[in-house]
């Protein structure tokens, strides 16, 4: 049995002993309404400590109302943070976990309305954000001081264990520290000295609040991966002057000013495994308290080493605790083959929050749905249940409805479960999105569910087993519009090329129909071949629907090898060996000759047997349907509906 | 000295050190910060009193522990007597100070000739401050003993005249037969220590300095040390398994080294369509010119 | 030898007392410091001491030395094979032997070990001493000690190398405290200083410093080093040494242990961490009864093996040889990736591997762009030509 006799070492952090050296990093969830914490967040916070995490640390909160924030950021701005501050770390000392709480002010990063101006210490454009903002007076600076020091003394009657000032992730402590933002002629800013005043005040301020005692702990970016802005040698700097106040550092990388250093502060999927441990180990070196390494840490074989071989004392492994809650159950048991992996898609954590919605995991259906869906109850009468189609919305649907206690049998055409995705995991970068279907197949195991590959089931079959219900599952295929001239050999889908079926001509015209992953994944693919290609969206731009961390880094990689873009872009026709390109504002056409047309448009729902038995006599199964069956869409919805399809029988 | 006439007198030799483990390296001087961190009995050690406790526990006799250290190594000669040690001995004299592996052997092997007479003589594989594993057989040679190391199983004959022993080697483990007396040194999986929890009623650590166990002035402490400790100076950190980016590169050049994983072509012979006589002749050359011989068992 | 304190220059900065490893720096009430007994002049204080206020006066005692010459290796073997660390050892002996202007000797020690004695030759050595008995063909403490310690007292080397093994530590001691020598153990580094002295480095509290070891006044200089750390060279065939050979008379009486049963455990699970070579498998190689292949190139090459993570997931080997995904990372000197595409989780895994060599169906496999030889072809008919011709060797 491997065991992680580092990972599981506790530690102290100032007068704090922790469990174990897995933390659950500050991160913000949107289970957070008008301010103030919601059920949502006591339950999703319950459940990473129930599951062995060591140090949760309670997402960012606002310390001075001059930060100009959503009703999504905590806001400990008097003392009637008191109360539910208490809750939170409630939820988290209940099963044994330490409970920390991140103080921030976002400055520039704040959001831009009608109502009030954000203020930064410098006005200085920054890449994310839209307007400008103001400079702020030496007051004001001191009244935020004050702001982190008072909000650190709630923190402290509210019995939580800890603060970590946010200096990190493009925030007003950041801000002041580099030279990119601060462009300062006062004492706060110039010299390396002046811009560390603003953070050192903080410190002093919040320490002589809280005694000497109580741990306090700072999140600087190694490295903000920014021209202009801090590199290693200045952040080593940096930790060696504040570490006589501090008790520990939490070390990750990256910035808000940029796209690039934005998306590396949760770097995605196609940034390798640990990336930034280097950062924690220069600076680890130089100072004499403990510090967390944090990104793309994913499994406990990987901490263990890390904390082995010198480089951090702690590790943040936070999106692999969004994916699996009980990995530092499972990895202290030795049951790490049972871990459901991150795969860092960012599609449900991050992704969902860009787009305005609650955290989530693609993954994991129950995170941020702990209350409801942690203990499925089984059925009254346990029933038989078809589900047909085995890629992850039948993996994940059949799964769901074995935890009722049902008799399930999963039907797979193929000769291997998992559906597009060993299709789509075959894209440069990609491979580790096969991790789904491994997950899902592991999550199988461990359940009654007969798993029969090879068959593809007719409704004949369907009526013959009368089951009580049928799960559809049955996907997709490649949507081909209705185009003069789309039944030339010229076209192919996505799917073809990546599963090399085809050979395609020297220059290649991808077609984009959602501004995605499905059709830069291909054109990717394409140029690793060394084909010329040439991709076509509709949308405003290539990749526009990325989410936030993949986007720069994916142009970034299709633009070095040479892609060409057409955006507002759409086919007009296609003739033998020629593919012709209509700009949809101005209806400028291209002509493309010798060319390849490569449709990666999206999915046409695969739902012939869903009608056949729907109009089937006879047949009394309840049926649902779930993924693109019901309408083409991604993974992630699959799996979400395929859980709550399982259980919902 | 009396001695037990029925069972076994075994004989410890154990150390006081400091617990490595806690020890960190100041990063301004990079020397070693040695203030505060706890003293403990040698872990190795702690294995070798349990040996000789068990032994006594199942034929009888006497165990004798001893330690040449300061005095206040004396704190980890009550503990082996808290394991069950009947018999402590500390040998501390300012002449014994600055003795490397030689000069300690020698000392020890006086104190053990002073003592008396023993059967089995039993010291932990290495200490863990300087991981010689040298004193074991430099007591052997100077009380011309046999000795076995690396043992993880005593099976004392009744006759007291032989020890099976079951010594780990590199990939497995050779079973042993040596006469007593004979010096073993034991790792760690010969058995699992007792927490020290006897009463130690009445046993005293008693004290003897050099005058006491007859030794040559000339083979003591400093003048009896045959090496010299020249310099100290920190480890060049594990640099393995992290890609480090140099931090003046410019910010694309690191973001670029960043997401690439460092990863750097290696642009190598690619051989394609050759016979197997021809890739297997290239197989040889490559790895003799690479200077990777085959030859040799790790 | 002595140690002083300049208190005129000492300013009570303390820092001599936080880095004495022995805690022999004790402070006035003035807050200057006073060294005690338990200093071993390591030299810490002097390093750190900010002033220069520390002085070690390290005056040599006369001893005439110059009648050891040479720096001698003692060659390990079992069943007539030779230890990969004697080789390495053999290397880095011949480059301080080369420093001092002086010669390589190989000491071979064994029952019907003729064979190695060129072998050595063209390995470095000048010298081969080869002393056989059949009393001496497993290795016994008594039996090589009495064997070594004669030939040492005759021929007087320099220096005298033994590889930091179960054998060369149980050995080493033994032989340097009948000769009366210092010895040092572990060493990871090695070198001859401008007086020609041996210099010793080696880690110490628990890794946690590096010692610098001299043995200035007596020889020879003995030392165990490290395994797989110090470089062998490339055997050069037509590098021939002198061959001294003898029959050793051993009483058996004088031999008070004997080897009753040698048992090799079932392929431990060496730590792929550390192995010094590697074969790998992938999804490649077809299926679990292909894996023979693997083991038997493993063999061939005396190394460790792994396999990446669709491998392990299709169960054809256990967790513990996964490579790669699952952030194990590997270092050896030579990888051999038999059917693996090289995704790049596991390329990154292997990134610092010394020499990486490719097997693989796929001439456009990622892996042929971080190899430094690169095979396309069939593993099942390129992996047997591969052990053929090492094992032809």
């Amino acid at each position: 049995m491997e065991t992680f006799p580092h990972l599981f070492e506790p530690i102290r952090l100032g007068e704090v002993t922790v469990r174990n050296r897995i933390v659950s990093t500050a991160h913000m969830t949107f289970f957070v309404s008008n301010n103030l914490p919601t059920d949502r967040l006591r339950e999703y916070y319950r459940a990473r400590a129930r599951g062995g995490t060591g140090l949760i640390v309670i997402e960012p909160v606002s310390v001075h109302p001059s930060n100009v924030a959503s009703g999504h950021l905590l806001k400990a701005h008097d003392d009637s943070a008191i109360p539910w501050l208490k809750s939170l770390g409630d939820a988290i000392h209940e099963f044994g976990a330490t409970a920390m709480i991140e103080l921030t002010h976002g400055g520039a990063n704040g959001m831009y309305t009608i109502e009030a101006v954000v203020g930064a210490p410098s006005a200085v454009p920054i890449e994310n954000a839209r307007y400008m903002p103001r400079e702020l007076e030496t007051s004001e600076i001191q009244s935020i001081v004050r702001g982190f020091a008072q909000a650190a003394t709630f923190a402290k009657k509210a019995s939580l264990d800890g603060v970590i000032l946010h200096g990190g992730n493009g925030n007003l402590i950041q801000q002041f520290l580099s030279p990119f933002s601060n462009r300062r002629e006062d004492i706060y800013g110039g010299s390396a000295e002046n811009r560390l005043r603003f953070v050192s005040e903080v410190l002093c301020a919040v320490r002589e609040a809280v005694g000497e005692e109580f741990p306090i702990g700072l999140r600087i970016p190694g490295d903000e991966f920014l021209s202009g802005g801090l590199t290693l040698d200045d952040t080593k700097w940096i930790a060696q002057r504040l570490q006589t106040g501090l008790d520990f550092l939490d070390i990750n990388c990256g910035n808000y000013s940029s796209y690039v250093g934005w998306s590396l502060g949760v770097a995605p999927m196609s940034v390798p495994l640990g990336p930034t441990v280097y950062l924690a180990s220069a600076i680890r070196e130089s100072v004499r308290i403990p510090v967390i390494t944090v990104g793309r840490i994913n499994d406990p074989v990987q901490a263990e080493q890390i904390i082995a071989d010198g480089h951090a004392d702690m590790v943040g492994m936070t999106r692999a605790l969004v994916c699996d809650p009980d990995l530092p159950e499972k990895a202290r048991q030795g049951r790490i083959e049972e871990i459901r992996t991150c795969v860092a898609c960012c599609a449900g954590c991050v992704g969902r929050e860009e787009r305005g919605q609650a955290m989530g995991c693609i993954q994991n259906p129950i995170t941020g749905h702990e209350a409801e869906w942690t203990t499925i109850q089984p059925a009254q009468q346990p029933a038989s249940v078809m589900v047909v189609g085995g890629g992850p919305g039948g993996m994940e649907a059949a799964w769901a409805a074995s935890l009722r206690g049902h008799k399930v049998t999963l039907y797979e055409k193929a000769d291997a479960l998992g559906g597009q995705i060993p299709i789509a995991a075959l894209a440069p970068n990609r491979d580790e999105f096969g991790d789904v279907v491994r997950n899902l197949t592991q999550q199988l195991k461990g359940t009654n569910v007969c798993v029969r590959l090879g068959v593809d089931v007719s409704s004949r079959d369907v009526l013959a087993e009368s089951p009580e219900a049928v799960i559809l599952a049955t996907g997709s295929v490649p949507y081909v519009p209705a185009v003069p001239g789309i039944e030339n050999p010229n076209v192919v889908t996505d799917w073809d090329i990546l599963t090399s079926k085809v050979a395609a001509s020297e220059l290649c015209v991808v077609l984009d129909g959602d501004a995605s992953e499905r059709s830069c994944s291909v054109a990717e693919f394409l140029l690793a071949k060394g084909k010329q290609v040439v991709l076509a969206t509709r949308a405003y731009h290539v990749g526009i629907n990325l989410n936030k961390r993949d986007k720069p880094l994916t142009l970034l990689r299709l633009l070095d090898r040479g892609l060409i873009s057409y955006a507002h872009t759409w086919i007009k026709e296609v003739r033998p060996g020629e593919v012709v390109l209509e700009d949809t504002l101005s209806g400028i056409e291209t002509v493309f000759k010798d060319a390849t047309l490569v449709l990666a448009i999206g999915g046409k729902a695969n739902d012939h047997l869903y009608r056949e038995l729907v109009a089937l006599e006879g047949l009394h199964s309840r049926i649902l349907r779930v993924g693109d069956c019901l309408a083409p869409r991604t993974a992630e919805h699959a799996i979400y509906e395929g859980f709550k399809a399982g259980i919902s029988i | 000295m009396p001695l037990s006439t029925e069972g076994l007198d075994v004989l410890v030799c154990i150390k006081q050190v400091p617990d490595v483990t806690e020890m960190k390296i100041d990063p301004e001087t990079h020397t070693l910060l040695r203030e505060g961190v706890p003293s403990i009995v040698n872990p190795f050690d702690e294995h070798a009193v349990e040996a000789a406790v068990r032994i006594r526990e199942a034929l009888g006799g006497k165990v004798t522990v001893i330690s040449m250290g300061p005095p206040q190594a004396e704190e980890a000669l009550r503990q082996c007597l808290q394991m069950g040690a009947d018999e402590a001995f500390l040998i501390s004299d300012r002449a014994l100070v600055g003795s490397d592996t030689i000069a300690t052997s020698y000392c020890l092997s006086r104190a053990i000739a002073t003592i008396g007479k023993c059967d089995l003589i039993l010291c932990g594989q290495q200490a863990i401050d300087g991981d010689t594993a040298q004193v074991g057989p430099g007591i052997a040679e100077n009380l011309s003993l046999p000795q076995v190391t690396c043992v993880s199983s005593i099976e004392v004959q009744d006759n007291r005249k032989k020890a099976i022993v079951r010594r780990e080697i590199e990939g497995g483990y050779e079973v042993v037969e040596c006469s007593l007396p004979a010096v073993f040194t034991v790792t760690k999986s010969i058995n699992s220590p007792r927490p020290p929890a006897t009463e130690i009623r009445g046993r005293q650590v008693r004290r003897l300095g050099v005058l006491d166990i007859n030794c040559d002035p000339e083979r003591i402490g400093l003048k009896g040390s045959k090496t010299w400790v020249m310099d100290m100076f920190p480890p060049k950190p594990n640099r393995r398994g992290v890609n480090a980016i140099e931090s003046t590169l410019p910010a694309a050049e690191r973001i670029r080294l960043l997401i690439s994983g460092g990863l750097r072509e290696r642009k190598g012979d690619i051989l394609t369509g050759c016979s197997l006589e021809q890739v297997a002749a290239q197989w040889v050359n490559h790895l003799a010119n690479w200077g990777l011989s085959r030859v040799g068992t790790p | 030898m002595s140690i002083f304190v300049d208190y005129t220059k000492c300013t009570t900065c303390g820092i001599c007392g936080r880095v004495c490893p022995f805690g022999a720096v004790a402070k006035r009430e003035d807050g200057r410091p006073v060294i005690g007994d338990t200093c071993t002049l390591c030299g810490a204080c002097e390093n750190a001491c900010p002033t220069k206020a520390i002085v070690i006066d390290r005056q040599d005692a006369q001893v005439d030395l110059s009648c050891y010459r040479d720096v001698w290796v003692f060659v390990e073997q079992r069943d007539g094979e030779i230890k990969r660390v004697s080789l390495e050892m053999l290397g880095e002996g011949k480059r301080l032997a080369d420093k001092l202007g002086q010669k390589l000797t190989a000491v071979i020690v064994g029952c019907e070990v003729s064979h190695l004695g060129p072998l050595v030759g063209q390995y470095g050595a000048d010298t081969a001493y080869i002393l056989q008995s059949k009393h001496l063909a497993s290795y016994t403490t008594d039996g090589y000690s009495n064997a070594i310690t004669g030939l040492i007292t005759t021929r007087r080397p320099s220096v005298f190398l033994f590889g930091a093994t179960s054998t060369g530590r149980d050995l080493a001691p033994r032989v340097a405290t009948r000769v009366g020598t210092g010895i040092t153990a572990d060493c990871t580094e090695l070198d001859v200083d401008r007086n020609g002295q041996l210099v010793q480095t080696r880690p110490a509290f628990g890794g946690n410093i590096m010692a610098s070891i001299l043995c200035p006044n007596t020889r020879p200089q003995i030392a165990t080093v490290r395994p797989g750390v110090m470089k062998a060279l490339s055997p050069d065939p037509s590098r021939a040494c002198r061959i001294e050979s003898w029959d050793i008379k051993i009483d058996p009486r004088m031999v008070r242990t004997k080897i009753i049963e040698t048992v090799k455990l079932a392929s431990a699970f060496r730590d792929l961490t550390e192995a010094n070579t590697i074969v790998a498998g992938g999804i490649g190689v077809g299926n679990a009864d292909n894996w023979i292949l693997i083991e038997r190139l493993a063999k061939a090459l005396g190394a460790s093996i792994g396999a990446t993570r669709k491998v392990v997931d299709a169960g054809w080997q256990p967790h513990e040889l996964q490579i790669g995904q699952t952030g194990k990372t590997v270092s050896p000197q030579l990888y051999v990736a038999c059917g693996i595409s090289g995704a790049i989780q596991h390329e990154i895994g292997i990134r610092e591997a010394a020499k990486v060599i490719a097997i693989n169906n796929d001439p456009n496999a990622p892996i042929f762009k971080i190899a430094d030889l690169g095979i396309v072809g069939d593993l099942c008919e390129i992996v047997p030509a591969l052990v053929q011709a090492l094992e032809e060797r």
